[in-house]
Formats: structure tokens, sequence, C-alpha cells
């Protein structure tokens, strides 16, 4: 068998130790749903609400690839992208544009998404500069989530990439039941 | 399905291994002074023959595409509740980058081909968009040891 990786997500416990390490590859699809709770539950609970006014923001969602099965030689240069589309007016998704540290003898990187309506920049330990995930595309992915495993590669079971944090914003324009397509993209290479 | 990998070398030997190998380095175990020729076979079935000259330095990747979201309900019509009107999906997508990288008049040139899962391929001469994107060169493929 080739190498094989799961989309984990963590949630829960205190920053520096997620209480929950989910594979979110079983749970759909849909594989993930932003909510305005820290769980990685595909129901209708905790829906973000409208607000008439300001931001509201759903909890980040830290997550990252963890391998499974090993690779003859490594992986590396993992990207991000979208389909350049977006969930409608007054809907945003944000994803950070530095990546915690979670490998396989770390989750240094976690921050604990309790606080409520609190935005990624600045509050997500790492977290500097966000952009909307949405101008992720194919002709301009993003570099990322690193890899902080020995030689900067993924070579062994259990390794995994950095956290790839992402966050959906909602603003008083938000409409319910948009209609657009949309496709996330993970992308890594194997030797 | 599993893709084995055979160098042919100018002396007459070879070198097989298998994708489904773990942990055992092989692409960086391939004599590149010596290597003339790269073959990609489906399990027996021969694929692709990729043919080096001397300069000329072979770049290998099983590129993988983890896709996510949300489309279209093609079964939800006018009637049907809201909240079915959309349906997630996941899928992967596996392709092969077979090729090599020279450099002539100081220039890196790039010839890679791309096999798809249905057999079909194409072949550029220069990185693209993603997933046509340039792989990150081990120090293997950096270094000119067939020139």
């Amino acid at each position: 068998m080739v190498a094989a990786f799961n989309v984990m997500l963590d949630n829960g416990g205190t920053d520096g130790s997620p209480g929950s390490s989910t594979n979110t590859d079983p749970l759909g699809p849909p594989n993930m749903r932003f909510k305005y709770a820290d769980d990685a539950l595909i129901d209708s609970n905790d829906p973000i609400p409208i607000p008439a006014a300001g931001t509201k923001y759903s909890k980040w969602k830290s997550l990252f690839l963890k391998c499974t099965s090993a690779p003859n030689t490594q992986v590396d240069n993992v990207k991000f992208y979208t389909d350049g589309g977006s969930f409608g007016t007054g809907i945003t998704v944000n994803v950070g544009q530095q990546f915690p540290t979670h490998n396989s003898g770390s989750t240094s990187g976690y921050k604990v998404a309790t606080p409520v309506d609190t935005a990624i920049l600045n509050n997500y330990s790492g977290i500097t500069s966000v952009a909307d995930a949405f101008t992720y595309t194919s002709g301009s992915p993003l570099s990322g989530p690193s890899i902080t495993e020995a030689g900067n590669i993924i070579n062994s079971t259990n390794e995994t990439t950095n956290y790839l944090i992402l966050q959906m914003e909602v603003i008083s324009t938000a409409s319910p039941g948009n209609l657009t397509d949309e496709t996330l993209t993970l992308q890594y290479d194997e030797i | 399905m599993t893709i084995f990998y055979k160098s042919i070398y100018n002396d007459g030997t070879s070198f097989t291994y298998s994708e489904d190998d773990k942990g055992t380095n092989d692409y960086k175990k391939i004599d590149r002074s010596k290597l003339i020729a790269f073959e990609l076979y489906n399990d027996t079935k021969l694929l692709h023959v990729l043919h080096l000259d001397p300069g000329q330095r072979l770049i290998c990747r099983r590129r993988v595409l983890k896709k996510w979201g949300r489309k279209h309900n093609p079964n939800w019509k006018e009637g049907d509740p809201e909240n079915e009107r959309m349906e997630g999906f996941q899928y992967v997508i596996i392709l092969y980058l077979v090729g090599y990288q020279e450099k002539i008049k100081g220039e890196n040139r790039q010839a890679i081909t791309i096999i798809h899962q249905d057999g079909h391929t194409e072949l550029m001469g220069k990185w693209k968009d993603a997933p046509y994107n340039p792989v990150n060169l081990i120090e293997e493929e950096q270094e000119l040891l067939n020139a």
C-alpha cells in the first residue's frame, strides 16, 4: 500500500493539548462543518447566527494531515487551495497564513477554541496574518501546511503536517441557503 | 493497482522497486550516473518509458489531491427540504509526474509527463498551475551526476 493520510481535526482540551483528535474522512461527506461549537460533529446544531451588526465567528478548525501508512521515501510539498468561489454574500472563510506546530512529538501550536466570536488573527497563537481561503486557487495555492518533522518531510507512520487553521465569518448581509458549489483541496507529493 | 518503477542502466542492469515498499528510500538509491531509462508499470503492464540523455535529471512523483466540499444535489427538486439542496463530497485524485530537468545554455528546462488514473497522459514543457505546480527537488535531482 502506498502512503496514506487522514485529514485530522483537533478540538477541545487546553492550549497545547487538544482534548480530541478526529479523523474527518469517515465523518462525511460533508467532512467538516463550520459551527458555533467546538466539535467535529456533522450535525445541524450550533449554527452560526447572522448578526444584525458586527461579525459572528465560527469556532476555528485546527486541521492537519496524519500519515497512516508510510511512503517509500518521503512526502512533502503540501499545498492548500480552493475552487475560487465563495459561500456567498456576507460569508467569508479565512485561513491562517502561518501553521502552528503539530508533529508526531508535539501539539504545542494548538490553541483551544473556547472564546466566543473570536477571530483567529492574533488570537490563535502564531497566526499573524489571514486571507480569504477562496483567494487560494490552483493558480496561487497556499504553500502549506508546513512540516516540522525531521528534515521537514514525512517518512513514517504517525508523522504529521503542522496545523492548517480555518474559520468562517458571518456578517449581517449573509442569508441562509446559498447555492454555490465549493471545493477545498489538500495536495501533497509522494516519492 | 500497484505502480512499479524500473531504472534501466547503461551497463545492461536494472533496479526495480514498488511504490508499496515502505521506508526503503528506493528513489534515492537509483544510480543516476548510469541511468538511461525509467519505466513505470501498472502491476505488469508497461505504462510509460522515459529515455534519458546525459545531463537530464530524473524527476518522479506520485501527487495526491484530497478534495472535499459541497455541490448541488442532482436529485433535489422544488419542494424537497432546503437543507438537502446541497450535498457534501470527498474524493482523491492521483497523478504520476515523470520527466526530467536539464540545463540548456544556463537555463533549467523541464519535460514532465502527467499520467492520470484513467491512463491518459499530458506532456508539459514547464511547470503550470496546481496540480501541475513544481515539485520540491531533492538533492539527487539537483546534481548532474550523469552529465
